[in-house]
């Protein structure tokens, strides 16, 4: 469980957040929205001590979590990072190795057959075995996003971290990343990531934040949060909720703009 | 690459390094033969096989030195190069990025000026080309935020290089234009020539020590190469890491510099032609491009002292060569993609 007790998170000296209570549990998928600037990110590099935080606590099953070195760190939680990449031509193989780098012994670490089996099972997991040689910079965005949630998993966390996954992304693939997300959270890892489509939250998470103003505006279940008055609030543009029936007969509840 | 691919290709490069320093050997102004270098190779290991004393005079005083000078200068050039390239994400990087060929320039030309001897322009050179990095490493401190560390480095770098650079031609200004101002000149533009055994003690144990160590970071620097923040989220102490790699890759382009002069394009285009060959795992990469640029430099070398009769300062024939041998291999690699 990660528990953010008030916290205060920002860059110089002006914190962009404050006084965020929060818990986060393993076996969740938790979605941040807000506008752009609101602080989704930077509230995501604090949890991971890329950003000190300006006050408060970040606890990790109740221990704090700045006590802990960077590879415990890098144990616990895993990060799949908006914009990655490299301007050299690694293979996906190699890529999803690093994510063993931790699981590694000594002080340069050297990967052994174990941990290329771990990353090869990872990338099972996500079904993109098939493209472990081929080169990083020739897959498409979609698969690239895959290796790196693969790169996370190889980290063999508890919590999982990830920084809009689902931007520039086509309606498939972002569908695909979610379907990820919620395969994830299935299989114990507490999943938290942001989005600017509303309708992912709707959809696939179980919990969500607001944030407004440097503050959580709203938290809770989606089907109790995500309402027409918030979301309005939420992005000062008129949003209404409509349900809908899919050709299955299924009900399901639509963002529409006004 | 495959680890069977990996182990051909040292292996091909072993034998290469071999038949390129052996052919080194026989080639100069004085001849010697393929027999002269079989017999003097057997009298290493049996006393009863004689040698003419010229000949082994000329193999292990004059040539021997220059040869070992040129394969560690262009190895280390060249695998230093490739761990910038990697360390600041940016394959247009060389060794020089933080300023030590400007701070050991200045070394030595100070050391001209003042008639200092050989071994104090090695030291003092080798000392600026220390203190240069120390200077940008302390620059960067003050004035870089946390989160552009690289950006800060590489800024830090030039002002530190604008500044020995300045400074050495103030010393070339002040310079005797008949007698020190040449010596500057002509050190700044790299050569070989008054190698001597005694003078490479010291880069073999810094370069052969720097080699193993940075090619057993290679794979923490794959992971700096996807920049600090994934680097840190994947458990790597960046900025300790960084600190050590910087150190080894200082202590061994000064170690070079300040026997060699400033050898330009060698810290730039090697990688590229060993990422070409063995694909971007440092911990292959580092290794190759040490060979390939100990294998590249001997053969430039051998060409800066024998195709004319004056000698051609390195640092001319390096780019002279290299720059269309890498326009050849761009071609061939944009034609294989």
């Amino acid at each position: 469980m990660i528990e953010l007790r008030e916290l205060s998170c920002g860059y110089g000296k002006k914190p962009i957040l404050s006084g965020v209570n929060l818990i986060i549990n393993k076996g969740e998928l938790t979605c941040v929205l807000g506008k752009n600037g609101s602080g989704k990110t930077t509230l995501f590099k604090t949890i991971l001590g890329l950003l000190p935080s300006m006050g408060g606590n970040i606890l990790y099953d109740g221990k704090i979590l700045t006590s802990y070195s960077g590879k415990g760190v890098a144990r616990l939680i895993s990060y799949v990072p908006q914009a990655h990449g490299t301007p050299f031509p690694f293979t996906v193989l190699d890529v999803v190795l690093m994510g063993q780098y931790i699981h590694t012994s000594g002080m340069f670490g050297k990967p052994q057959r174990q941990n290329i089996e771990k990353a090869i099972k990872c990338m099972e997991v996500l079904g993109i075995e098939s493209l472990m040689y081929k080169n990083i910079s020739k897959i498409s965005g979609g698969e690239k996003q895959m290796v790196f949630i693969a790169r996370a998993i190889a980290q063999e966390p508890s919590f999982i971290i990830m920084d809009e996954p689902t931007a520039n992304l086509d309606m498939g693939n972002s569908i695909k990343v979610m379907k990820v997300a919620q395969l994830l959270k299935q299989k114990g890892y507490g999943v938290i990531m942001n989005t600017h489509m509303p309708d992912q939250a709707l959809q696939f998470a179980d919990k969500v934040i607001m944030l407004k103003n440097g503050k959580i505006s709203n938290i809770g279940d989606p089907q109790q949060v995500l309402k027409s008055n918030t979301l309005t609030d939420l992005y000062n543009t008129p949003i209404e909720i409509i349900e809908g029936f899919t050709s299955n007969g299924k009900s399901r509840k639509l963002l529409v703009t006004l | 690459m495959h680890k069977k691919a990996t182990i051909s290709t040292f292996m091909l490069l072993a034998i290469l390094s071999v038949l390129i320093i052996s052919f080194s050997l026989i080639l100069g102004r004085y001849s010697i033969s393929i027999k002269d270098l079989w017999l003097f190779i057997q009298s290493c290991f049996n006393a009863d096989i004689k040698v003419q004393p010229q000949i082994k005079t000329i193999l292990i005083d004059i040539r021997l030195p220059r040869i070992i000078a040129a394969f560690l200068v262009g190895g280390t050039l060249s695998i230093t190069g490739a761990t910038y390239q990697g360390m600041f994400r940016n394959p247009m990087v060389s060794p020089s990025i933080l300023g030590v060929s400007s701070g050991a320039g200045f070394g030595a030309a100070l050391a001209i000026l003042l008639a200092l001897s050989p071994f104090m322009m090695q030291t003092l050179s080798f000392a600026f080309g220390i203190g240069a990095v120390i200077a940008v490493y302390a620059i960067s401190l003050v004035t870089g935020k946390k989160h552009e560390k690289c950006l800060t480095l590489i800024l830090s770098g030039m002002i530190v290089a604008t500044v020995f650079a300045a400074l050495i031609s103030m010393l070339k200004y002040v310079a005797d234009p008949n007698d020190t101002l040449p010596s500057i000149v002509y050190w700044l533009m790299g050569g070989l020539s008054d190698i001597e055994m005694p003078d490479l003690f010291f880069i073999a144990i810094v370069s052969i020590v720097g080699l193993i160590l940075l090619s057993i970071s290679g794979w923490k620097l794959d992971m700096l190469s996807f920049g600090d923040e994934e680097a840190r989220t994947m458990g790597i102490h960046v900025e300790r890491f960084r600190f050590l790699v910087i150190s080894i890759a200082t202590l061994m382009t000064a170690s070079a510099v300040s026997i060699s002069g400033i050898i330009g394009w060698v810290g730039l285009v090697i990688p590229h032609i060993s990422r070409m060959l063995t694909g971007s795992k440092n911990a292959v990469l580092l290794p190759t491009s040490f060979f390939i640029g100990g294998i590249f430099l001997l053969i430039v070398d051998d060409f800066s002292r024998t195709v004319v009769s004056m000698e051609i300062p390195l640092g001319i024939t390096t780019s002279l060569i290299g720059a269309p041998f890498f326009i050849f291999i761009l071609i061939k690699s944009s034609n294989k993609h």
